[in-house]
């Protein structure tokens, strides 16, 4: 488990799964964003900051699922990540 | 030092007019003086002219940015040259900073910068230095989006030739690497308009370079011999498995590909993917894209993948299939799993391939 406290977007701290070996990274994990807040609604992008000791010898483009939690209407798009 | 008397006939050495004496030995030589060769590579051209330019800048800055660099040279103190140990003056230290600030494709700086963060080395798994390829792999990546890779090179013009000092030439930076990779074969090309052999010694500078400061300090420096296996693993060069827009057909009749990258990890079987595409008659449930031949690495691979729709107005997620055949069928297939009809798709991410 990894936590990220810090984001660019109001929320607050993330608990990611993580797991690794010599060749492959995969973080699993729930992210709640408020579109209401302001620091989101002026954010270019939604960053969240790994902890220091973080480390991955490459990355390549992963994805993360948006869904909406509105009562009617639970639209959903893939972010890049 | 020029002599005014007759030189020829005295335990002289120096020039005199176009004459040049020089004693070896007991015996005193006389040539023609030595004079800049006009002559020039189009690469030398550029770097005279970039040097020249770099110059002319400390003249033309003011008289406090002067100052500015003139008390940066003192906090600097000692400096590293390949020659040992200086101290540098406030224009050389203008001159050094603004020639590689240059070189990263940036402006020149007048106002000394508060700190000069020195180069540092490149930490990488291993090297192929081949007529084909000259490439480096797993770069350690760099945290800072200030530091390139900053690259020289230069073929030795002899077996016999070690000493690297002055003897390698700007090749190319690089701002990031390509998933740990650098490859440096067309950069090597370009700049030198030939490919290496076999046998030959190759000299190799890199660092990471902070692009602001221009500061080469701590950097790799080796000779290698130009071999068809890596210098630390003896091993053949694969490139890797790779599909691009020059490999596909990218307008069908019924589609049009804006965007195609997918590549196969080595080991284990994962493709990382960004693939757009337009539909360009009807609402489709897939389509079918011929290639042109692909590498061998391919055969019969599926992955299944989220995707968004592109239009203007919804970004719907999308679920994908793509199958690319390489057999007797060379066609990348796409098939719409949620049976949706759809005119813009972008698919994009890492996935697990089946095959």
């Amino acid at each position: 488990m990894i936590t990220l406290d810090t984001n660019n977007f109001g929320g607050g701290s993330v608990t990611l799964k993580d797991y690794q070996s010599g060749s492959l990274c995969v973080l699993n994990g729930k992210i709640t964003v408020d579109p209401t807040q302001s620091a989101y609604l002026t954010a270019p992008r939604l960053e969240l900051d790994l902890p220091a000791d973080f480390a991955m010898v490459r990355s390549a483009l992963s994805t993360a699922i948006l869904v909406s939690s509105a009562s009617v209407y639970r639209y959903g798009t893939v972010l890049k990540c | 030092m020029k002599l005014l008397p007759s030189i020829a006939f005295n335990d002289f050495s120096g020039s005199a007019g176009n004459v040049t004496a020089r004693k070896v030995g007991d015996k005193t030589y006389l040539s023609s003086r030595t004079q800049h060769s006009k002559k020039k590579t189009p690469p030398q051209a550029t770097t005279r002219c970039r040097f020249a330019d770099t110059i002319r800048g400390f003249s033309r800055i003011t008289e406090a940015q002067r100052q500015g660099w003139a008390s940066l040279a003192k906090v600097f103190g000692i400096y590293y040259s390949p020659f040992g140990y200086t101290y540098i003056s406030a224009p050389n230290l203008f001159v050094m900073a603004n020639t590689y600030r240059k070189m990263c494709g940036k402006p020149i700086l007048a106002d000394a910068p508060v700190e000069m963060k020195r180069s540092r080395n490149v930490i990488y798994d291993d090297l192929w230095i081949s007529p084909e390829h000259i490439v480096i792999t797993k770069v350690e990546q760099s945290q800072d989006p200030n530091e390139v890779l900053f690259i020289e090179m230069s073929p030795a013009f002899s077996r016999g030739v070690s000493e690297c000092a002055n003897k390698t030439v700007f090749l190319t930076v690089r701002p990031t690497t390509d998933w740990g990779d650098i490859d440096l074969t067309d950069a090597y090309l370009e700049r030198f308009g030939t490919p290496l052999k076999y046998g030959q010694k190759v000299i190799l500078k890199l660092c990471w370079l902070d692009s602001e400061c221009g500061f080469v300090s701590r950097y790799n420096r080796d000779v290698f011999i130009v071999s068809e296996l890596s210098l630390y693993h003896d091993a053949l060069y694969y490139p890797r498995a790779r599909i691009t827009m020059d490999q596909i057909v990218q307008v069908t009749q019924n589609c049009e590909c804006e965007g195609f990258n997918y590549e196969l990890s080595p080991g284990s079987k994962f493709t990382s993917v960004v693939i757009t595409l337009r539909y360009l008659n009807f609402y489709m449930l897939g389509c079918d894209i011929p290639h042109n031949g692909l590498p061998n690495a391919f055969y019969d691979e599926h992955s299944f993948q989220y995707a968004r729709v592109t239009s203007a107005t919804e970004y719907m997620i999308e679920s994908v299939k793509i199958r690319i055949q390489n057999s007797s069928n060379k066609r990348i297939r796409f098939f719409h799993r949620d049976l949706t009809y759809r005119r813009q798709l972008e698919t994009f991410g890492t996935y697990y391939v089946f095959n």
